[in-house]
């Protein structure tokens, strides 16, 4: 594409100025005549002349892109986070680079690196190596690399990493699942889905046993079901897996995300067993999908809107925050978190411009953001699940 | 974040030769001593040196990164589709920068304002303005001005614009499932969405009809409902075409997969089986298609093969490269359990 382009050069031949005159005029210097201002933004217009932002931001050292790493958009509830952040973004004068590691973490740091050769102003995380139980040394000095030059965002936990964090508590989302089954008087709870080796897994599981434990209610371990994967193949795979075993039916099932309940609901279903009649099913995430489902599901929530702007907000206030330096490694004992409330954060867009002003100001303060802050969850009863009426 | 970086200015002032060398060394240039070349590729190591991509592409005009505009990335058929892209594009080495214009056209037009300050390399826009029957002027106008210097690939049309259009053929989409559904004997076929005047929606309609009229059956109006929207409307719709006493269809066509789950949900709350009673299918072939129970019959487009048609075409016009300004791609029919063959008779509704 050999074409010719506008080039400040051409612009001050033209006008019959110096270069440096159109460039103090596009950046805005007042040390320029009212008379050569108006020669050379005429022909600004005429050309519809734009600089090049690469060029200016090799100087400012400002690109206005956010690096966002994410597992998987196809996944619903990676694209409602994306979109969101992106909004979130846009409102902000930023586009977002979007790349998918596609569950294989092991393209991360790759990942990781093009972000960083691309001079991106910040890298965001979602999903990935950043929710390993125990997280991979190797990925931690990635990163801490990387987080010395810029800022670096995570929903994970990632400890040893010098990043900030917006996550969502797991742990009080399995809370809300298993007071919700409890007062609807279940006592044989199926948890069907997830990886031992992932954090918000392990959370999950602790507060699973910790809440039969509180209601007296012994641990199966045969209730508790290894996933291979976020699908719905793989839903359907491990309750087919345990319908076969002839144990004891479950009242309720609880799966790991929306993907899995809906591969759960079909076998249920293929096997004559109503739902919520026979067995509630309940899952995490409340994306759309809880809506093409018969019936519609129970599930847990967040609010993605809050959460896309507390990521691009901390985002963007560290781009302009003061430079930390050294590994400010981030403790959880150290820093309690920040519980976000969803319900200041209407969907009607009024609590949108109050995000947005918070942040601008914070900015403007050049205020180093929180490490840690949280979005909390909230159980969302639809037609898949309802009292125990089995026992 | 003021922080000290190092440049090939440092590297050159430790490795004792001039930032030129570097450069050099860098590029892959032949026209250095080994002995200088070894010095400075271990210091390049020990600092773990990354060039700078912007500062390379400001002297080669490339930056490697491809603007992909699309309408809703929530919508799984646009998921399907970047990703293809994502993945066809770090084949190549490329890295996208993805906007959501939510069909706004002032925010599309807003972002290929923003592509062009970023000096992307190429375009590619999915949706959106590019879907209308009818361009928009002034839209077409702002087009031309960034393909004057970065390549524009569309997914629709935009007449008058100097762009590259990778199609789908949307009228062949509906020929192919309306020939399964005639082949297995049926006769009344609801429509449902498809409204607007997108382009899209045109040529199903007209294919539809057209079908219909090949093989002798009457187009009966009260059988289209011109729609748009998501599970919500596909309920509704279906709800409105059983309470307006017809016969009931021997099967329904829904322009995209969320309708057709609303369409089911009705069917099964009226007691209506699926696919023994009447049959679904639906356009799209996105992963909602096999969420479904029964899972759904879907006309759909490998997405992985379209992915790297735009993309390949989009590298391919970055490096020069003479390139047919249409090209359209072919839709498949997945049958799955939603469809089968028509009810002998058909079952009478509304009794």
């Amino acid at each position: 594409m050999e074409k010719e382009s506008v080039s400040i050069y051409r612009i001050a031949k033209e006008a019959g100025v110096s270069p440096a005159t159109v460039s103090r005029i596009l950046t805005g210097s007042a040390r320029v005549s009212q008379e050569k201002r108006e020669r050379v933004m005429r022909l600004i217009r005429k050309y519809h002349f734009r600089p090049n932002a690469l060029a200016r931001s090799l100087r400012s050292a400002e690109k206005n892109l956010i690096g966002l790493l994410v597992s998987d958009i196809r996944n619903p509830f990676y694209s409602i986070l994306t979109v969101e952040c992106e909004e979130a973004a846009y409102r902000r004068g930023y586009l977002l680079m979007v790349c998918n590691s596609l569950g294989d973490n092991s393209v991360e740091p790759d990942y990781l690196n093009k972000f960083y050769s691309q001079r991106v102003d910040a890298v965001i995380q979602i999903g990935g190596k950043v929710d390993e139980l125990i997280p991979d040394p190797e990925y931690v000095e990635t990163v801490n690399r990387m987080a010395e030059r810029m800022p670096f965002l995570t929903t994970g936990r990632l400890e040893g990493a010098d990043c900030y964090r917006v996550g969502i508590d797991e742990e009080k989302s399995m809370e809300l699942v298993m007071e919700y089954l409890h007062e609807n008087g279940h006592k044989r709870i199926l948890f069907a889905g997830g990886y031992r080796a992932v954090r918000s897994t392990a959370d999950k599981r602790r507060i699973y046993r910790e809440k039969l434990k509180e209601y007296g209610i012994p641990v199966r371990e045969e209730y508790i079901l290894e996933g291979s994967a976020y699908d719905v193949e793989d839903g359907e795979r491990m309750m087919a897996d345990f319908l076969d075993k002839g144990l004891q039916l479950p009242t309720a099932v609880i799966a790991i995300n929306d993907f899995t309940a809906v591969g759960v609901t079909h076998v249920l279903r293929e096997r004559g067993i109503r739902i919520p009649e026979d067995i509630s099913v309940v899952s995490f995430d409340n994306t759309f999908i809880t809506e093409t489902c018969v019936p519609r599901l129970t599930s847990v929530g967040y609010d993605y809107h809050a959460m896309g702007e507390l990521l691009i907000g901390t985002a963007v206030q560290a781009i302009h925050g003061p430079a930390i330096h050294g590994p400010a490694i981030q403790d959880p004992a150290i820093h309690a978190p920040v519980i976000h409330s969803p319900e200041g954060a209407a969907p009607d867009g009024n609590s949108l411009t109050d995000a947005a002003d918070v942040s601008g100001n914070a900015a403007v303060r050049k205020e180093i953001p929180p490490r840690v802050q949280m979005i909390r969850p909230e159980l969302v009863v639809r037609n898949s699940s309802g009292k125990n009426r089995s026992d | 974040m003021e922080k000290e970086r190092i440049s090939i200015y440092t590297i050159a002032e430790e490795a004792g030769v001039s930032p030129a060398t570097v450069s050099r060394v860098l590029t892959g240039s032949a026209r250095v001593s080994e002995e200088k070349r070894r010095r400075v590729q271990a210091l390049i190591e020990k600092y773990d040196f990354r060039p700078n991509a912007t500062a390379q592409s400001l002297s080669r005009v490339e930056t490697r990164v491809i603007g992909l505009l699309v309408s809703d990335i929530r919508d799984p058929f646009y998921a399907g589709i970047a990703v293809a892209c994502e993945k066809a594009a770090a084949e190549r080495g490329y890295m996208l920068i993805l906007c959501n214009s939510f069909g706004k056209q002032e925010m599309e037009l807003d972002f290929l304002e923003k592509y062009y300050c970023q000096r992307v390399d190429a375009v590619i826009q999915m949706g959106g303005a590019v879907e209308g029957l009818v361009s928009d002027a002034e839209y077409v106008d702002n087009v031309n001005q960034i393909a004057n210097t970065t390549p524009v690939l569309i997914t629709g049309r935009l007449d008058g614009a100097d762009c590259w259009q990778i199609c789908f053929d949307y009228g062949q989409s509906m020929e192919v499932l309306m020939q399964y559904l005639l082949d297995n004997g049926h006769s009344r076929i609801a429509l449902i969405g498809g409204g607007g005047d997108r382009k899209s929606a045109l040529d199903r309609r007209l294919k539809y009809r057209q079908m219909l009229r090949k093989y002798g059956i009457e187009v009966r109006e009260e059988y289209i409902r011109e729609i748009e929207g998501g599970v919500e409307d596909g309920a509704e719709a279906m709800e409105q075409l059983l309470k307006a006493k017809l016969p009931l269809p021997t099967a329904v066509i829904a322009v995209n997969d969320f309708l057709a789950v609303g369409i089911m949900r009705t069917l099964q709350m009226h007691g209506i089986r699926i696919p023994e009673d009447i049959s679904v299918a639906s356009f799209g072939n996105t992963y909602i298609a096999q969420t479904c129970m029964p899972r759904l019959t879907s006309v759909g487009y490998d997405y992985a093969d379209f992915g790297r048609l735009l993309i390949d075409t989009a590298v391919r016009v970055i490096h020069g490269e003479e390139l047919p300004r249409l090209q359209i791609r072919k839709a498949d029919l997945i049958v799955r359990g939603s469809c089968g063959k028509a009810p002998s008779g058909g079952r009478a509704h509304g009794v």
